[in-house]
This record gives C-alpha cells, structure tokens and sequence, in this order.
C-alpha cells in the first residue's frame, strides 16, 4: 500500500477526473480529498502507473 | 522534414470547475512536445495554445485533454470575423467590377446612343468585329469571375429544387454570356452574329447584384463587442481573505467557498453569499433595476453589480462559468447561434420566377421545334428567355429601398444596425418591453408626499435639505424634487447616512431623520399614524420613506419609478396595429401589475431572474411568434439577441446597445412604434421595386419567346434588352427614393 501525495486536488471534478483515469487503468485505490491523497493498494508497478496517471491529469504526485 | 511551423488555436474546454481544474488543463498541455503556450480563461472555458503543426496534431491535443478529464474541441473563430474578411474581400471585387464595367458599357453601347461615342478603330465593330468583341469577352470574365460566387450558390440552390436570386442571377447572365462567346466563335464564319452579343448585360446584372448584396452586408450586428464589454463588467482581481490576511489575487484562481472583502465604491468579483457587515449595492447594470438593494448577512451578491457604501466580507458560491455575468455571456452567444436566417423577400419572388421562366423557355422551344425550325433557332428561343429574365435592377430593389428607409430612421432617431431588423420589423406580432428604464424613466422621482401637520412643499424643503449630500439615488430624488417646485434649500450640517436605513441631519438646530421603517424603529419615531398610508403605497410600487423629528414622524415622502409620459401613447398605437404587447420584469408582482395595469399592456410577466428574459422570448417564438424586444439593461442583452427584433433603449447601457438591432436615440417608446410602420412602409416599397425590376424584363419575355417573329421577324435584340435594363434600373432608384416621403407619426 503506498499513498501518494496531491497537492493539487481541490474539488469534487478532481476525485471524479482522478477515479475515471485509475479505473480505467485497472488500479485498486480510493481517494481522500480532505487529506488531499490517494491510496494505491498493490505492487510497485502500479504506483508508477498511478504516477504517471496522475502526470496525465495534470497532477502532481508526491509518493509519501 | 522542413522546420517549425507554429500556429496558434483555441480550443472549447468542458468540464472545468475550478482553479485546479484549469491549472490541470494548461499543465497537461504545456508538457506536450511542440506546444510553446498554453493558456486557459476559466470564465469563458477557452484554452489558447501555440504549438508547432510538423509536432503535434488536433488530435493529439483533444486526446490529451481528454485523458485528464476533461472535453476539448477546436474553437471555431466567430463568423463575424469571418465576415468582416468577406465584406472587405466582397469590397475590393466590387470596386473591380465598377472599373471594368465603365469601359465594358462603353464599348458596347457607345454605338447605340443618340451621339456615337468615339471607339478607336482598332475595335471599330464593323471594322474589327472579332477584336470589338474578344475585348468585352477579356472585360466581362474577369467581372463574372468575381461574382463566381454566385454561380456557386446560385446552381447549388437551383439543383435542390429551392431556387433563390442567386439562381436567376446565375441562370440569367450564365446564358447570356454563353450565348455571346456562341456569337463569338462564330464571328470569322458570320460577321454579322457581333450584333448578338450580351456580355455588357451579363456583366451589368452581376456588378449591381454585388454592388446590392455589399451595401446590404454593411451594415451587421455587434453582438461580439457587446459580449467583450459584459466581461469586463467583472474585475479581473478580488481581495480573497486567507489566513486572516488581505490578499488580491486574480479572479480566476478564486474558488468557491473562499472569503472575500468587497470595498465601497468597488465592483462586486463574484457572485457570493454576505457573511458579514451590510451595504446597498447598486444591481441595476444587471437586473434593470434602478433603486439600490439593501445586503445584509446571508443575502446574495452578484458579481460585476458595484457596491455602494458598506464594506462586506462575502463567500464566493460561484466562478468560472457559474457566475451570474458568464451565464449572461454564454446565453447571448447561444441565442446568437440559435437565430434562424431570414428569408428574404427577393429570394422568395425568385423562387417563383425561375421555375416559371424556365418553363416559358421550354414551352417556347418546343413549340417553335414542333413548327419546324432548326435546332441553331430552337436554341436561340430557348437561350433569349433565359437572357431577358435576370433583371439588372433586381439586385438594386432591396438596398436601395433598406438605405433609404434607414436614413429616414436615422432622421427620426430611430438607428438601425441590420438592414434584416428593417425587413422583419413589420411582420412583429409581439412585443416584450422591459419595465425599469423602457416603460419608466428608470430613475427614481418624488411621486407623492404625505403630512397631516405641515404643508407638502414645507415637508419637502425639510427632506430635500437634509438630502442635499446624500449620495444615495433616493435621496437625490428627493432633492430633484425639490428643485423641480423651485424650494430653496436650507442649510444643513451633521449630515450621517446610516447604512441599509436612511440619514440623519441637522437643519436650523433639530435633527431630522429620513428614512426606512427600521431607521424609525431605531431611532424610536412615531410613525403609527402613517403606517396604513406607507403600506398603501408601497403596494403600488413607491418607496415611502418616513421623515421624522422629535420622537415622531411628520409625514412620509414616496420615490418611484415613474411611467414616462410617451409609452401609454406608444403601447396603444402598438395594440392598435394589432400587436400583443407584453412587460416584462424582475420587479414583483405587485408593482408591476400595478405598472402594467397603468399603461395597459396585454400581459405582465414578473420576478423574471436576470438570466431568464431570453427564455420568454424563446417561448413566445415557439408559439410561432415574431417578437420585437425593447431595453436598456445589461440583464436585456440576450434576450435582445434572442427576439427577431432587439431594440435597445438610447439612455441604456452600451452593452444593451451593442446588443440590440435598432437603437431608440431619444428613448421614446413611440419611435418603436415608428419603427414599425417604418419597416412596413419599406417593405412596401421593394415590394413595388421588385414589380419595376421585373417589369420590363417581363415585357422583353413574349419578345424572346419569339411571339413577334411570326407577325414581323422580330426576335429579342441587346438593344431591347438594354433599354429594358435602364428603364427598370431608374424606376427602381426613382421609386426607392420616394420613400423619403413617408410620413412615421
């Protein structure tokens, strides 16, 4: 499990943009926009694939 | 592959909420091999990017776009620019036209005058018939190439089956031109066929058409403009509150929910909810209304409306393209879209026309074939009808008419932007008037006063002075009133305005107080004996404000808008012609069935919503309505697009005048009905040019359907065919003319 940082994310569009591109991924997440994260669960590779998700968002994601 | 090639594009973004949402798209965007900018305007969802085209694609950007969430599309630029290039383009062929027209008519009519015109003798027809014609061929190609465009719609639109002017324009020169170079080819083999050439008429019918369809296309509605001025209504910074501290940072990267300082004087960023303090902000840019809202906690604010005199904290609840003034703008851009073309008057007669034509030109040939003749006159029968039946001053009967008609508007105060607005006007059944501003002054005066102690002029000399340094719209009513009874003013010191209540101030000693009930309840004024009056009045729509000294009030000053004088008069002359006449307005419906009632309208539409003024026009225009809109307000714009006629009000706000049609210079209702009859007496008149356009020609039809031939030979000539041209020409303009006489009152 690894949570990854996103500074930017301020709204419900956000959670929304971020869900649609991760599910269309294939990753096993859930995220918590009071805490301005998201939580990856699984293996190294799918946190690079969340990363670059979120590069593709226009996100910028911070691994803790 | 050769180097850069850097463009630059704008994209509509969907789907963009807030400030991340917009940084979101530029970043993506920015990150993309080639792009070299990248910009977005989260107000008006628009993203501007340069990126080299050898790199990148549209594609490539949609699909970026795409994949953070969000729809791109490539932004069309706005047909108005696009047709500031045409008119421009359409400008430079004309004037082409014009110059080789003259030495075109020249050379071809010069001989037929009463006084022989000198050509040189190289061209000489009877010497060099062959060199007198090619020179007309080399001047009538180069005109017709210009007016290509007329054979593009014109066999376009006559193919399916929906023939216009452009198709008799087409059919008309198209024969005649092809029917001389005929002549023309065979000029070596039999000289006398020079006496067969049409191309100054084909070459005249599409110069005048041009010249017609130019001066038509002049004059366009500045709907864009009207929409750059609305967004700069709004202010491009706002003080947000973070952290206890003041900070001015650009609108667009405000988000909802944060808290913003609003100071007095300053316009309002974003739509918002008070928190704290009160002020009375001045809306009526936006909703038409003249007399400042009070605003105290929990109550809303609109952004681009100014704020008077109180400093407010507000919660922003909208940006972007949820605020009030940007769903005004996307409003006006939809119903600008939404406007359906209108069919022109000139068209219709040609949609009759060219298949009537056509058919005497089949009849004809048959006929003539049955009776034996050879296929060369068959031919000549066939292509002489065609010829004759394009009428040169066909294009002239519109303009002509429109340009007079709209200096005679002019000469009444009446301005119209589209010659369109003038040939729809008089097919108008309803008309919507906006109430604050159209119907009324717009502008709060003293309508009654009421004292059971002292005289009316005394209580009024005792508000006005009071008021003198009122900045406040009521107040300044109040003392207009005064001027306007010629009461001089006494002098007044320790002049306070107590905010969301009314002043307090001190003449000769006593201090007075003015105001609304709560200033009473405040300041403990007796004002239980002129309770039942205020609530009577304020039932009619007035602002009574309550005067007081001592512990009590002395009498009760009403402010309102008033009814100018003109628009009873205008609404019945409209009912008369048998209009509906409908109001419509944010006012509540106590007010405005009272105003309504007075000046007599059919139907009062109240407490509209800024943003919902467009849809009862749309309404109204499902019913199978032609509406004619009239105001002056910013919150008017779209419903002024939106209606078939907007008519804004002189003394509105220029975005109203952007927006609208037609202006009322003088902001007489009355011209509105002027305007009216204006269009009517128009339509009449091309209505009367089209009949001399044609006229002639029609003449020249059983000629060249060769009725003649069997009694004396005669078969249709150019020089038929010219003076038929000339006559219907003069006629036109001479009839166009006589327009100038109409009488409006």
């Amino acid at each position: 499990m690894a949570i990854i940082k996103v500074e930017d994310m301020h709204c419900e569009k956000c959670v929304a943009r971020i869900t649609k591109l991760f599910t269309e991924e294939g990753l096993d997440f859930s995220v918590d926009l009071a805490n301005k994260a998201v939580t990856i669960n699984g293996c190294e590779h799918c946190v690079k694939t969340a990363l670059e998700a979120l590069d593709d968002l226009g996100f910028e994601g911070v691994v803790e | 592959m050769g180097g850069r090639k850097v463009i630059s594009q704008k994209y509509i973004i969907k789907g963009m909420t807030c400030a991340a949402c917009s940084s979101a798209v530029e970043r993506v965007t920015r990150k993309m091999d080639g792009v070299e900018e990248s910009n977005v305007n989260l107000t008006t969802g628009i993203l501007t990017i340069t990126y080299d085209e050898n790199k990148i694609t549209v594609d490539d950007i949609v699909r970026k776009v795409d994949r953070a969430g969000f729809q791109a599309e490539l932004f069309v630029e706005k047909k108005e620019e696009d047709s500031e290039d045409v008119l421009k383009k359409t400008r430079r062929q004309v004037i082409c036209n014009l110059i080789l027209a003259l030495p075109l008519l020249y050379i071809c009519i010069g001989h037929m005058l009463p006084i022989t015109l000198p050509l040189p003798r190289f061209m000489d027809m009877h010497h060099h018939p062959l060199v007198f014609a090619v020179a007309q061929l080399i001047l009538t190609i180069v005109i017709l190439i210009n007016g290509r465009k007329f054979y593009l719609v014109g066999f376009k639109s006559f193919f399916k089956g929906h023939p216009n002017m452009d198709s008799l324009v087409a059919i008309g020169t198209g024969s005649a031109f092809l029917y001389s170079l005929v002549m023309t080819i065979s000029i070596p083999i039999k000289p006398e066929c020079v006496h067969q050439l049409y191309y100054e008429s084909a070459a005249v019918v599409v110069t005048l058409v041009m010249l017609g369809k130019y001066m038509e296309g002049q004059s366009k509605n500045k709907t864009s403009e009207a929409i750059r001025k609305l967004m700069e209504l709004a202010p491009d910074t706002a003080i947000v509150l973070r952290e206890g501290e003041q900070i001015e940072i650009p609108v667009e990267q405000v988000q909802v929910g944060e808290l913003i300082l609003i100071k007095p004087g300053s316009r309002i960023p974003l739509d918002g909810k008070v928190v704290e303090g009160n002020t009375s902000v001045d809306e009526s840019m936006l909703t038409g209304e003249s007399i400042p809202v009070e605003k105290n906690i929990d109550d809303e604010v609109i952004g681009g409306s100014v704020n008077y005199h109180g400093v407010v904290i507000a919660e922003v609840l909208h940006v972007g393209a949820d605020t009030t003034l940007a769903k005004i703008v996307k409003m006006m851009e939809d119903a600008q879209g939404k406007k359906a073309p209108i069919s022109k008057l000139a068209d219709t007669v040609a949609g009759y026309f060219v298949p009537t034509v056509m058919l005497i030109a089949v009849v004809a040939a048959i006929v003539w074939a049955v009776l034996g003749h050879d296929i060369a006159f068959v031919l000549t029968i066939f292509v002489s009808v065609l010829v004759i039946a394009c009428p040169c001053a066909l294009g002239l009967a519109t303009p002509t008419a429109i340009m007079v008609g709209t200096g005679l508007g002019a000469s009444h105060g009446i301005l119209i932007k589209s010659g369109e607005a003038l040939e729809i006007s008089h097919r108008v059944d309803a008309v919507v008037l906006d109430k604050t501003g159209t119907i009324t002054e717009g502008k709060p005066a003293v309508t009654k006063i009421i004292s059971h102690k002292l005289s009316e002029d005394r209580l009024l000399q005792i508000a006005a002075s009071c008021e003198q340094v009122s900045e406040h719209p009521l107040g300044q009513a109040i003392v207009e009133g005064a001027k306007k009874k010629r009461i001089a003013l006494e002098k007044v010191n320790h002049f306070q305005s107590i905010t969301g209540q009314g002043i307090q101030a001190k003449i000769s000693g006593e201090m007075y107080y003015i105001g609304n009930r709560k200033l009473c309840e405040e300041f403990g004024l007796d004002f239980f004996e002129y309770e039942k009056e205020a609530v009577e009045m304020a039932d009619k729509g007035q602002t009574p404000m309550f005067v007081g000294c001592k512990g009590e009030v002395i009498g009760v000053v009403c402010v309102a808008d008033t009814i100018k004088e003109t628009s009873i008069e205008a609404i019945r002359n409209m009912k008369a012609l048998g209009i509906e006449v409908h109001m419509l307005t944010g006012d509540n419906r106590l007010t405005a069935n009272y105003i309504g009632g007075k000046v007599g309208v059919d139907h009062v539409v109240a407490e509209v919503l800024p943003n919902d003024k467009a849809a009862v026009i749309e309404n109204l225009q499902k019913q199978g309505k032609c509406v004619m809109m009239i105001g002056d307000g910013i919150n008017d714009a779209p419903a002024l697009v939106q209606a078939d006629v907007g008519m804004a009000i002189g003394s509105g706000s220029d975005i109203a005048l952007d927006s609208g049609d037609v202006v009322l210079m003088k902001s007489d209702l009355r011209d509105a009905y002027k305007a009216i009859k204006l269009s009517k007496a128009t339509i009449r008149n091309i209505k009367q040019n089209l009949f001399w356009a044609f006229f002639y020609n029609a003449c020249g039809l059983p000629l060249a359907a060769g009725v003649l031939y069997a009694v004396n030979g005669m078969l249709l000539s150019p020089v038929i065919g010219g003076f038929a041209m000339s006559l219907s020409s003069v006629c036109v303009v001479g009839n166009a003319l006589r327009l100038r006489r109409t009488k409006l009152d």
